[in-house]
C-alpha cells in the first residue's frame, strides 16, 4: 500500500520545469513568427502543405461573391417563374375570356336564328309585310 | 366669369359624352333574383377589356378567327342571362318589363317582335341605330320555361356579323340588318 502511493505520489508530484524552459520556448514563438513574415514577403514560396491547405480554404475569400452570385440565381428563377405564372395565368383568362365571347355570340345568334324564323313563318303566312312590323302568331 | 362658364359647358359636354356611348348597356341585375329557380343559367358578363383579352387569343393568320377578331374589335360588352326552369311562371312580366322600360327608352328601336300564343314564345329583338352602325342590339326571349336576355354593346359593324355566321357554331343567319338601319337614317 506504501510503495503503491510512493509511486502515485513520484507520478502526480509537481516537478519544476528545467532551467532553460522558458528561453527554448521564446526562441521556438519568435521562429514561427520569422517564418511567418518571411511566407507572406513575395517572392517567397509557400510550403506545398500550405499551398494546399490554403487552396482548400480559397473559396472561403469568394464567399460574398459567391452568395451575391446565388442570390442572383434565385432572385433571376424567382422573377422567372413568377414570370411564367404570370403568364399561364394570363393565358387562362383569356382563354377562358374567348370562351365566354364564343359562347355569347352563339347565343346571341341561336336566338337571332330563332326570332327570324319566326318572321319568316309570317312571312309564309302574310307575305308583303314589312319585316320591322311587330309580328304576332298564334 | 366667362371662362367660368365655358369650363363648366366642357364638363357637362364630358360628362354627356360617355354617357350616350353608354346607353347601350341594359341593366341585367335584377334578373339575378332569378338563379334559385332556375335549373339551368348562362351568365356571361364580357366588358371591353376581356374583349381586348379574349381577341388576343383568336389567331391572326386563320380566316375563320380573323373575321370574329374583326368582329370583336369595336365591341364595348357581350352580356347574356339565360335561365331555363323546370315549371311554367317561374318568371312574372314584371321581371320583364325592368328590361323592357330601359329598351322603351330613348335610342332603340324594335325590329322584331314575335308574340306566339301557341307556343309561349315571345322574342323581340332590339337595336339602336347610331350612324350607319349598330351601336347596341338587345335580344329577349321569354318562353315558357326559358328566358334569355342578350345584350352586344357596340358599334356593331353589321358588315362583320356576315362574316363570323356559320363559324364557331354560330348560325348562319343570312339576316339583311341593312333595311334596319336605312329605316331608322330616313
Amino acid at each position: 500500500m506504501s510503495r503503491l502511493d510512493d509511486e502515485l505520489r513520484a507520478a502526480l508530484g509537481r516537478a519544476e520545469p528545467p532551467p532553460d524552459f522558458t528561453a527554448r520556448v521564446l526562441a521556438r514563438v519568435a521562429a514561427e513568427q520569422a517564418a511567418a513574415t518571411t511566407l507572406a514577403r513575395p517572392g517567397v514560396t509557400r510550403p506545398r502543405w500550405r499551398r494546399a491547405l490554403a487552396d482548400l480554404f480559397r473559396p472561403l475569400a469568394w464567399r460574398p461573391a459567391l452568395a451575391g452570385a446565388l442570390a442572383a440565381v434565385i432572385v433571376a428563377a424567382g422573377l422567372g417563374a413568377g414570370e411564367y405564372r404570370r403568364h399561364r395565368q394570363e393565358r387562362a383568362e383569356g382563354e377562358r375570356a374567348k370562351a365566354q365571347v364564343m359562347l355569347a355570340l352563339q347565343i346571341a345568334s341561336a336566338k337571332l336564328n330563332v326570332a327570324q324564323k319566326k318572321v319568316q313563318e309570317h312571312h309564309r303566312r302574310g307575305p308583303g309585310a314589312k319585316p320591322a312590323a311587330h309580328q304576332q302568331s298564334n | 366669369m366667362k371662362s367660368l362658364r365655358l369650363i363648366a359647358l366642357l364638363v357637362a359636354c364630358g360628362a354627356a359624352a360617355p354617357a350616350y356611348g353608354q346607353n347601350a348597356r341594359l341593366q341585367l341585375g335584377n334578373l339575378d333574383g332569378l338563379l334559385p329557380r332556375a335549373v339551368e343559367t348562362v351568365d356571361v358578363t364580357v366588358d371591353a377589356s376581356l374583349i381586348q383579352l379574349a381577341s388576343k387569343f383568336l389567331s391572326k393568320q386563320e380566316p375563320q378567327q380573323v373575321a370574329v377578331r374583326e368582329f370583336l374589335a369595336g365591341l364595348q360588352g357581350v352580356y347574356v342571362k339565360a335561365f331555363e326552369f323546370d315549371s311554367d311562371g317561374a318568371y312574372s312580366e314584371a321581371d320583364l318589363e325592368v328590361i323592357r322600360a330601359q329598351l322603351r327608352g330613348p335610342g332603340w328601336e324594335r325590329i322584331v317582335g314575335v308574340r306566339s300564343r301557341r307556343d309561349g314564345e315571345n322574342v323581340d329583338v332590339y337595336i339602336m341605330p347610331q350612324g350607319g352602325n349598330i351601336a347596341g342590339l338587345a335580344i329577349l326571349v321569354a318562353e315558357r320555361r326559358e328566358l334569355v336576355v342578350v345584350n352586344v354593346v357596340g358599334p356593331i359593324d353589321l358588315e362583320k356579323i356576315g362574316q363570323i355566321e356559320g363559324q364557331f357554331g354560330i348560325p348562319r343567319l343570312d339576316l339583311d340588318w341593312s333595311w334596319a338601319v336605312k329605316t331608322r337614317r330616313r
